[in-house]
């Protein structure tokens, strides 16, 4: 199993000790390289392609800690293991050397059966790298295009490292992001950020080959994107994991989503209605509704706390809406067979398939206007709102997307006008009302153009004298098909 | 290829210097403070030295005193680079082994002058 290739470099300026350990070392099939001081140590290191290195500490002028500094803004602990050789006496070096990034030690006089597994086990570790970078190809991890960030997890010491690429994605510099996983963990979306964690899960257990997941990360200016990540994990001999490394990719603009809550938009909303309104023309039993969903006062809310708060509020409301959802027992899948979509301002809306009866989706309203009658906690502050929900059902046979909504929109504002957090379905009355509503409306627009207002005049008569003191002045509207209106 | 090492701890002047030094064909290596500076410039052996003045821990000064007094590094030319156009600095700069001196910021087609001069010289 031993590399026949691997190449050691041994720093020591004792040239007793480095002669020792070479001679043993080269017995048992390792090349050797020595070096007895950190003079053009690093030039060395890449001329010779040394595979790992035992270092001394104590060395004059660069010390081996100043050596370890050095190397390790070239390479990594994988790229190149560095064991770090010692005085008994010398444990705070160690402790600081271990901080630089050396991988191991070994203690002066040297037990020569402990070195020589401390390095076994370091170039084991290396070669999972390199079957790693012949895996990436599979997995494609590196090198997808230029605009995909790398990440490189060291599940030993619990570190990743960041493509400078993959901190660009998120609007940060190289230097602004380091290396604990809770840079990477702490800007997933709130909601997505268990499902991440399971799916790495399943791929340490063996469920999946590889792991991958579509994840909703914050942006420096405060919005969230979405972000295919993927990775695949790298096990030692034995199958213990030692380090994970993968491709992150902004795929925002192919989710359309709303930057503020990270939800799909509208566009993406009404491209998934019509994909099931097409699936409803070949099989017309499937039911499915939209939800319109208004938050009651949130213009209050904006106006009187901020619209800091008031975003707050919002993304508050699209994590309770998507939590609600997932857990209800009604749409409760493997495949989410709902659709949660930020309009705009304060409107949401819901699609939800795979519905039996029309009391499913009254059954899903009610609840979440249950849920978000709950009060928000937002800046220490408890925040009180509802929601008036309008549902639309697919039964009504609708060809496309925009009357669905328009629907769905009517049932809301007849919801909000008979006070507020309701839910109505909507019925061919509200059509009818809205129709003629509307096609007042029109008409009102056209009368002025059309000279159909004319004045009419009502005198005043005075009782006492019986004379006229004068009049009152009203509009009339000659309406060409319902005849002459007033304003009752 | 010949690599200079410049050592500079202000991240933005090291990236632009080093990236106008890659541009005309050095290889560059850098460092961001006076020790690693050190020991950069002993692991690295450079051909040449780029160094600020004003420096983190340890200063341009003594690094550059410490890099004369080694046997081993005393031979790569060194160029002070300071803030101030100061003439003690001038003074200081050869008193303690700088085999030249510019002032930031740098122009750069006065640098690379020295700099190439420097390398002929030692040549």
């Amino acid at each position: 199993m031993e590399s026949p290739l691997s190449r050691l470099l041994i720093v020591d300026d004792s040239e007793i000790n480095r002669d020792m350990l070479a001679r043993r070392l080269t017995r048992r099939g390792y090349e050797i390289s020595m070096a007895e001081s950190a003079h053009g140590l690093l030039e060395r290191v890449r001329k010779e392609n040394i595979d790992l290195i035992l270092l001394d500490i104590e060395m004059p002028e660069i010390t081996g800690l100043d050596a370890l500094k050095a190397l390790r803004q070239y390479y990594t602990p994988i790229q190149l293991p560095i064991i770090m050789v010692t005085a008994r006496n010398q444990s705070e070096d160690v402790i600081v050397a271990l901080e630089l990034g050396a991988n191991d030690y070994l203690t002066k006089p040297i037990d020569f059966p402990i070195a020589l597994a401390r390095i076994k086990t370091q170039l084991s570790h290396k070669r999972a790298e390199n079957a790693l970078r012949e895996s990436e190809e599979r997995y494609a991890l590196a090198a997808r295009g230029a605009n995909d960030g790398l990440w490189d997890w060291n599940l030993v010491a619990d570190i990743i490292y960041f493509s400078p690429r993959w901190k660009a994605t998120l609007g940060y510099q190289d230097h602004e992001i380091g290396s604990s996983p809770e840079e990477w963990f702490g800007r997933i979306h709130e909601s997505d950020r268990d499902l991440v964690k399971r799916r790495i899960a399943d791929h340490q257990n063996g469920a999946v080959p590889h792991f991958e997941s579509e994840i909703r990360m914050l942006h420096k200016d405060g919005t969230y994107r979405w972000m295919l990540s993927r990775g695949v994990m790298v096990r030692d001999e034995n199958g213990k994991p030692l380090r994970m490394a993968g491709s992150q990719t902004d795929i925002t603009e192919g989710k359309v989503a709303d930057p503020l809550t990270g939800l799909p938009n509208r566009l993406f909303f009404i491209e998934r209605l019509l994909r099931l309104i097409e699936q409803r023309k070949r099989r017309t039993d499937a039911l499915f509704a939209v939800l319109f969903l208004d938050l009651d006062g949130f213009k209050m809310i904006n106006d009187s706390l901020g619209h800091i708060v008031g975003d707050k509020l919002l993304i508050s409301v699209s994590k309770r809406l998507l939590d609600c959802l997932r857990s209800h027992d009604l749409v409760a899948r493997a495949d989410e067979p709902f659709t949660v979509a930020r309009l705009g301002g304060d409107e949401f809306a819901i699609l939800l398939d795979h519905l039996n009866t029309p009391d499913d989706a009254k059954a899903v309203a009610d609840r979440l206007m249950q849920e978000l009658n709950r009060p928000f906690e937002l800046d220490e502050k408890e925040i009180f709102t509802s929601v008036s929900i309008g549902i639309a059902l697919s039964s009504s046979g609708y060809l496309y997307p925009e009357e669905f909504l328009r629907d769905a929109d009517t049932a809301m504002y007849r919801a909000k006008s008979t006070g507020k957090a309701r839910s109505e379905i909507f019925d061919a009355d509200m059509r009818a009302t809205i129709t003629s509503r509307l096609q007042l409306e029109t008409d009102l627009r056209h009368a002025l153009h059309r000279k159909e207002f004319r004045n009419v005049y009502q005198p005043i008569v005075l009782l006492s004298t019986g004379q006229v003191a004068g009049f009152e002045a009203l509009l009339r509207w000659q309406h060409p098909e319902r005849g002459l209106l007033g304003p009752a | 290829m010949t690599k200079i090492l410049l050592i500079e701890d202000n991240e933005m002047n090291r990236d632009m210097l080093s990236r106008r030094l890659e541009k005309k064909g050095y290889r560059v290596v850098t460092a961001n403070d006076g020790s690693q500076g050190h020991s950069m410039a002993v692991m690295e052996s450079p051909e040449l030295i780029l160094m600020d003045i004003g420096l983190p821990d340890m200063d341009g000064w003594e690094v550059t005193k410490l890099l004369k007094a080694n046997a081993s590094t005393r031979n790569i030319p060194i160029i002070a680079l300071t803030a101030h156009a100061l003439i003690t600095d001038r003074a200081k700069a050869f008193e303690v082994g700088c085999d030249d001196y510019d002032t930031k910021p740098v122009e750069f087609g006065r640098l690379r002058e020295k700099i190439e001069t420097l390398l002929a010289k030692k040549k």
